[in-house]
């Protein structure tokens, strides 16, 4: 017996195979496959031979998946290039907070006047949970004011999971930068004495210089990256 | 009679745009239409009108968007933006010297019946 699903799924994983055509690809042309076969049927023709036609006129998998790599070489490169961008941003973001604990079990410990190494790790372990939390909190209150804002929130849900999963990131990563910026602040109207000082004041320039413009430099490299894509939306 | 696959090739740009342009369409629908108009005669392997549709889409001359039919069918429908208005207007120009310049030398040719 004829299963027309199934013969679908199989062909839809004979296209996939080719890895030039990704899911919507795929999904736009199931839709006309179907609508195809379904006029067939109309006029009496089986399942069965439905289906052959309008694969047949539809196209060989080798003919179109050759035609879709002259459209998606540069989209996949542009793919491959912004969540190798994100990997870094991650990194960053992972960095930043490791040295953001490091830092604040230094500075407790500093303070507090406790000595011995029980107590140090006791401090550090209290001011991780504490960092961690804030910021999760904050970031995720920002996530939340954002879809407050009427026109956002409907963009948003026509996003797809991966593009809100950036989102996210992208807040997180402006609160770090923020943060970061706020640490290497040059002190103003501060006059270098002599050779040290200047080499330290060249240093604070630079340290805030970088953490300020590397990320940004990178976030508007992805969402350039990614704009011909935000109009993508998954179909199932 | 048949029209050659480098001459359906050529054409396709204009032929969406056009389309298109008398509002927003999907690719079945698209295809079907170019069957209706030329009587069949222009024979386009289905499955080439997408990739063509996604080039002109990256081009940014139209715009794509997911949605539901009434019949519950997901379809991916197409819409002209402004600069691909400004695109079919130099097509047609650009169609319209090939055409004069044919015509002009067909009209002197002479009658062989």
């Amino acid at each position: 017996m004829f299963d027309l699903n199934e013969q679908i799924d199989k062909w839809r994983s004979n296209l996939a195979q080719s890895q030039t055509l990704d899911n919507s690809d795929i999904n736009e042309l199931e839709s006309h496959l179907r609508e195809e076969i379904e006029n067939l049927t109309a006029l009496k023709l089986s399942d069965e031979e439905a289906f052959l036609i309008a694969t047949y006129r539809l196209g060989d998998t080798a003919g179109l998946s050759d035609e879709y790599e002259k459209i998606n070489r540069g989209k996949r490169f542009r793919q491959n290039v912004s969540w190798m961008i994100t990997g870094i941003l991650t990194y960053l973001l992972a960095t930043h907070f490791a040295t953001v604990i490091s830092k604040d079990c230094v500075l407790l410990a500093a303070n507090s006047g406790i000595t011995g190494y029980r107590s140090l790790g006791f401090i550090g372990f209290g001011s991780q949970i504490l960092t961690l939390i804030t910021t999760f909190f904050l970031g995720y209150f920002i996530c939340r004011l954002i879809l407050q804002i009427p026109g956002f929130r409907k963009q948003i849900k026509e996003l797809t999971t991966r593009m809100r999963l950036l989102m996210v990131l992208l807040v997180f990563l402006i609160m770090t930068v923020v943060y970061r910026a706020a640490f290497h602040i040059p002190v103003p109207g501060f006059r270098p004495m002599n050779i040290q000082q200047h080499v330290v004041q060249a240093l604070t320039y630079t340290k805030f210089l970088w953490s300020v413009f590397l990320p940004v430099i990178l976030v508007m490299l992805l969402i350039n990256l990614r704009k011909p894509n935000l109009h993508e939306v998954k179909s199932r | 009679m048949a029209i050659s696959k480098d001459l359906v090739a050529a054409s396709a740009t204009p032929l969406i745009l056009s389309i298109l342009s008398e509002g927003e369409n999907y690719g079945y629908a698209i295809i079907k239409r170019v069957r209706e108009l030329s009587n069949g005669r222009m024979q386009w392997t289905d499955g080439m009108l997408y990739p063509v549709l996604h080039r002109l889409e990256e081009q940014k001359l139209i715009q794509s968007k997911w949605r539901e039919s009434k019949t519950g069918r997901k379809r991916k429908y197409y819409k002209i933006k402004k600069e691909g208005t400004k695109a079919l207007k130099e097509q047609k120009n650009q169609w319209k010297v090939v055409y004069s310049t044919l015509r002009q030398l067909w009209e002197n040719e002479p009658c062989l019946t």
